[in-house]
Order: C-alpha cells, then structure tokens, then sequence
C-alpha cells in the first residue's frame, strides 16, 4: 500500500514537473517565456557551443525521463522508476530552485518570473518523494504454504 | 519455500487444512487466491492440497484469479497443461473432463484482462505525451532564428519592441549586430558597476528604466523596396510607438543617486513615434525598416535601417553595387594593410578590409561614401614597418602597435614600445621615451599649476592605463579572412579608458557636476 502511494505521489510529482517547465519562467518587457524558450537565448548566458547544447539537452530530457519513469511506474517496475525519479527530481529540482530564489527584479525589462520555477519545484520534490517512500517500502509479503514439501 | 512440480503423486492428506480430499489437481499452497473454479464439484479425484484452500470445494462462477494461461507460464508450479500430462491424474489429454483448464461453467477473466488493457493504453498515452512535449521542447529550445520573410521579420522586431521585449530584439535582430550589441553591453555595464555607477546587481540584461510600447503597427507589403537579393526595406504605413525613460528605475548606486538628486525627481519622459504622422512630414515616404537576409533567414538590421534614413534623407538610393570585402589572411595582415590603406588614401580598400557582417552596410553603401567623400589624396607617407603585439579579446584579436616605422617625403619616423614606456623617434632624429608612471609628472608640467590635484591623478592613471594595455586597432574573423572592425576596435578603446579609472574618480566628476 506504502509503495502504491509512493508511486501515485511520484507520478503526481512527475507530471507536475514537466508541466512547470512549459509555464513562465521569464519575463522580457509584457512577453513570458517557458523554460524550453528561455534556452534559446542560452547564447546570452554565455552558454554557446557545446555546452549551451548539454544544458539544452540535459533540460529537455527530462521530460522524456519523467515520462519513462510512470511508465515504469505503470509497468509495477517500482524500484526503477524511483531511482529514475530521483534523478528527475534532482536535475529538475536544483534548476528551478536557482531559477526560484533569482525571482524578483521588479521594474527590471527583464526577469525571472517564479510561477514556473516553482511549479517544477513542487513536482520535483513530489518526485523526490514518491521515490524515497517506494525506496524504502517494505516488499510485499508473500504467503508461504504452511505444508513444506510433499 | 519450494513448489512441487506437476510430477503427479499423492499428497499426503495431513497437508489439507481442511481435513478433507482436495477434488483439485495438484494445487499448490501460496495460490489460495488462485480460484479452479468446479473442480471440487466435477474432477473428483485424490489429489490433496498441499497448502491453504480456502476456495476449495467451491464452485467458483466469477472471473477470478488470473487466467489460467498464467498457470502455465509457471514452471514448477504443476499446473496447466501439466494436469493432464502428470501421470496419475487420470490422462494424458483430457484429465479434468470438458474443462482441461479447470473454469467450469466460470466466465472468462475479464477484470484482469482489462486491468492489462488499462495499463497498456496509460503506458501508450504517457509515451505519445512525453513524445509530443519533447519535440516541443527541443523546437522551443531552438536558438531564435529569423524569419522567412522581411515583413515578419520587420513586424517581429516592432512587435518586441512595442511589448518591451529586450531578449526578442535581441535575438531577432541580425546576427552579427546583436553579437556586437551584447558582447560591449556586458562589458561596459561591467565596468561601471566596478567604477559604483550602477549597483553591484545590475544585470545587463535586466535594463530597466526604459518601457517601450506599440500599437497598430502596419506595413505597406506593396511598397516594401527590394534593394538586392539580400536587402529589403519594409514600410511603416500606420501605428505608433512610445518611449518612456524613468531615470529613477536605472540601477543608479546610492552615491549616485544622492549626488544627482533633484535631476533623478523629474517625471518620466515620453516620446511617441507616429508613423502615420512621420510619412506626411517626410512628404509622404513612410520610415522604412531595413531587413538582411543572413543564411536563409530575414533579420531586421538597425545598421541598414540608419543607413536607409541617411539615404532618404540626403535624397540617395541604395547604389546597385556594393564593395566588395577583402580580407587578409592573418590578423597582423590586416592591421597593416589598413594602416597601408589609409596612407595612401584608399579609401576602397579600407571599406573592403571591414568585417562583411558587422559592416556589411558600409560595403553595400560603399559607391555612395566614396561619391560623397570625393577624392582623398594620399598622405605622403609609406608605412616601412609594423611589428604589433596581439591580445585576444570579446570577438577578435586586439594588435596594439610595438613598433611602427613610416617614411615621410623620404625621412623615417619611428615609434616603438617597450613594457609601458613609448619611445617616439622624428624624422629629425630627435626621440622622446614616455612611460606610464611619468604621465602625472608630464601633465603637472603642461598644465601647470591650475590643473587640480584631483584631475592630475585622474589624467595620469587614464595615460598610464593607455600605455600600459597599448592602444590599438580590433580584427575579426569571418569565413577564414581577418578584417578590422571599427566598431570593436573604439569599444575597446573606451574600456581601455574606462579601466584607467577608479571608483574615487567617479566621486570627483560629482564634485564637479555639484
């Protein structure tokens, strides 16, 4: 049952993860852009070349990660849509709480907008979460026939 | 625990719970939950359960447990097929009568079946969804290209402009002017938080004080002016465009805002753009937006849009041919060749040793300036010598001059640098050496006693500055060749200055404005 709800809580986390990532995470003048739009200008940040192109690739695989997570999830393969999990809730998490405390710059044409940040964060502590508790979910018991052998 | 197989035999009857023969067929314990429906009643036999059967001896009529297929995919658990192949169970075919699977008169599982079918479609779904938002993600992640054509290129800048999208005209502006716009913006905004003139957190990328807005913005597609295969200028027939600038929202620090006081209290400034208005006072022709077509897309250009407004203005039209670039092979090559150039008042030759994309406008404009500039003669002198020292700097290599030979009307002048000290030789065979640590001492000497203390120490660390970084010009690589580019070669001059000062100084230039 601990594990079950372990994994809806992971799922709910999951979902809610990914679908901050495409609410705003910046503001430039009245335009909110999502997180995946925010890459585009990775240029801007300095981040051109190749590894502008790994944080592109490292952020947009996490959907795909959070989606081969419940379908591990929905397959019964607990333990290892958990620790896929972690590893979502660990990327996901880390960037949208940097994103989360930039936050702010009020007046400024451009800035961070937080609705998105921490809608990812929400899903990835969700994420964390559900994992942790499937993690250390006792296994279910078996019931052992009493006779022994024949 | 072990399950044994289906290797038949008689279980001992003491291993059923229920103290009574098992109709069943070799149930395993560990299965209670594992209905055979109607065994009890219709195979009675002799083969006692080894474990719990709480359902034994029942008639089973629902679509429980799992399908019996299931039974069989067991190795070892002696069921399925294995009934009627034990020997001992009554037949090799047919041991269990007309239900070898032992569902007698049972409907089909349907519930797990259908739990199946559900996690299936979920899985599907999940998969589709995942798919589908991350092709959204990787074309959204894309870096901003331009557009297909110029007009929406030219809407797209004005719409950015008009919702105060900085990162879009940034990002949609051409290219190399944008490069050029965001490596010397950093830079400078650097420096003046170094100097305390914007606060420690101002981000380059977060100006503030500046709110533009547009409405109803219309472009005239008929009249849109294809000057080449890769210039179109677009027209603004209608909308408008207001700026207001508040000074008190530029991340200004405390000192500075306190030393300008009453002139940060103003009210914030508004300018509206009324193309509508604009066309009639320009006697009908309507403000033109100039968009470059780059690789295969259209980017609104501000170079070619000012260049557009000079021609319009002067009553010019785009010359039919530009010049053509010519770059040089190495950057030292190009910083002599231009030096070369200018001697010699060639002023063809510069243009074409310009960096194509940043100054592609002076190239296409080429024929126009040199009918305007008329004849230049050449100076009269020759460059004998130029060795440079190169420093890579923000988009190119900076080549600051270490020793440069020229030969005027037949006598050589020479200038040479060696660490921080200068040494300038004239024709006349007279030389002057300066260093960095006596321009205080050279500029109390010529200015005399009136300069004041403050300025002297101002002036003299700005001259140190310049001759200890060397002042020179900027080259830029573009597909192969090296150009001089002399937008980056006066940025970094700027700097350069900028670098000489010190935050003190900035409090004695608000003495001064005080």
């Amino acid at each position: 049952m601990r594990r079950t709800w372990g994994a809806v809580v992971g799922v709910v986390g999951l979902i809610t993860g990914v679908a901050g990532a495409f609410l705003p995470w910046l503001r430039s003048g009245t335009v909110v852009r999502n997180s995946y739009e925010v890459l585009a200008f990775r240029g801007f940040a300095g981040l051109d070349g190749t590894a502008g192109e790994v944080v592109r690739g490292v952020w947009v695989a996490i959907t795909p990660l959070a989606v081969s997570c419940v379908v591990l999830w929905v397959l019964r393969l607990h333990r290892f849509a958990a620790c896929v999990a972690l590893v979502f809730g660990t990327i996901a998490g880390t960037v949208a709480a940097l994103a989360a405390v930039q936050g702010g710059n009020e007046g400024a044409l451009v800035g961070i907008t937080p609705t998105g940040p921490l809608v990812t964060l929400g899903g990835a502590l969700l994420g964390v979460a559900g994992a942790i508790t499937v993690l250390t979910a006792k296994s279910r018991t078996v019931i052992v026939s009493p006779g022994g052998a024949p | 625990m072990s399950y044994p197989g289906g290797g038949g035999g008689e279980w001992p009857p003491q291993n059923n719970p229920y103290g009574q023969p098992q109709p069943g067929f070799g149930q395993q314990g560990g299965y209670p939950q594992q209905p055979q429906p109607g065994y009890g009643q219709q195979q009675p036999g002799g083969y006692p359960q080894t474990g719990p059967q709480p359902q034994q001896g029942f008639p089973q009529t629902g679509p429980q447990g799992f399908p019996q297929q299931g039974y069989g995919q067991q190795p070892g658990y002696g069921q399925e097929q294995g009934y009627g192949q034990q020997p001992g169970f009554g037949g090799p075919q047919q041991p269990f009568g007309q239900q070898p699977y032992g569902f007698a008169g049972g409907e089909p599982p349907k519930k797990k079946r259908t739990g199946l079918i559900v996690t299936a479609i979920v899985a599907v779904i999940a998969l589709a969804a995942g798919t589908f938002f991350t092709v959204q993600a990787l074309r959204s992640s894309d870096v901003a290209a331009g557009s297909e054509t110029p007009t929406t290129a030219a809407n797209n800048l004005l719409s950015a402009l008009g919702s105060g999208d900085v990162l879009g005209i940034m990002n949609g502006l051409a290219p190399a002017e944008a490069k050029l716009s965001k490596d010397y913006t950093e830079a400078t905004v650097d420096e003046a938080k170094r100097l305390e003139i914007l606060k420690k957190d101002a981000d380059p990328q977060k100006i503030s004080g500046v709110e533009i807005k547009s409405e109803g913005i219309k472009f005239d597609d008929a009249a849109a002016e294809k000057v080449n295969d890769r210039l179109t200028i677009n027209k603004v027939v209608e909308g408008k465009i207001t700026v207001t600038s508040d000074v008190k929202k530029i991340p200004l620090t405390d000192k500075l805002v306190k030393a300008l006081g009453a002139k940060l209290d103003q009210e914030p400034e508004t300018e509206t753009l009324d193309f509508a208005k604009e066309k009639d006072k320009r006697k009908g022709k309507p403000i033109g937006i100039a968009t470059i077509k780059v690789g295969d897309d259209w980017y609104p250009s501000l170079f070619y849009t000012i260049a557009n407004a000079y021609l319009e203005d002067e009553d010019l039209k785009w010359p039919a041919q530009g010049i053509k670039p010519a770059g040089a092979d190495s950057a030292e090559a190009a910083a002599k060749q231009i030096v070369e150039k200018s001697l010699a008042g060639d002023l063809e030759g510069v243009i074409a040793l310009l960096p194509p994309d940043e100054m592609g406008v002076i190239q296409d404009l080429g024929p126009v300036l040199l009918d305007q500039a008329g004849r230049v003669g050449d100076s009269g002198a020759k460059l004998v010598e130029l060795e440079t020292d190169s420093k890579d700097v923000t988009g190119g290599k900076q080549l600051t001059i270490k020793k440069l030979v020229l030969e005027v009307k037949g006598k050589k002048a020479e200038i040479s640098r060696d660490g921080d000290c200068y040494t300038a030789k004239a024709p006349d065979g007279k030389s002057q050496k300066i260093c960095a640590d006596e321009i205080a001492q050279l500029v109390e000497q010529q200015g005399g006693r009136d300069v004041p203390p403050a300025a002297v120490d101002v002036i003299s660390r700005v001259g140190a500055q310049v001759l200890k970084d060397g002042l020179g010009v900027v080259a830029t690589e573009v597909d192969g060749k090296w150009y001089v580019s002399p937008i980056r070669t006066y940025s970094e001059v700027v700097l350069t200055l900028m670098r000489g000062l010190e935050p003190k100084d900035i409090d004695e230039l608000l003495k001064l404005v005080k």
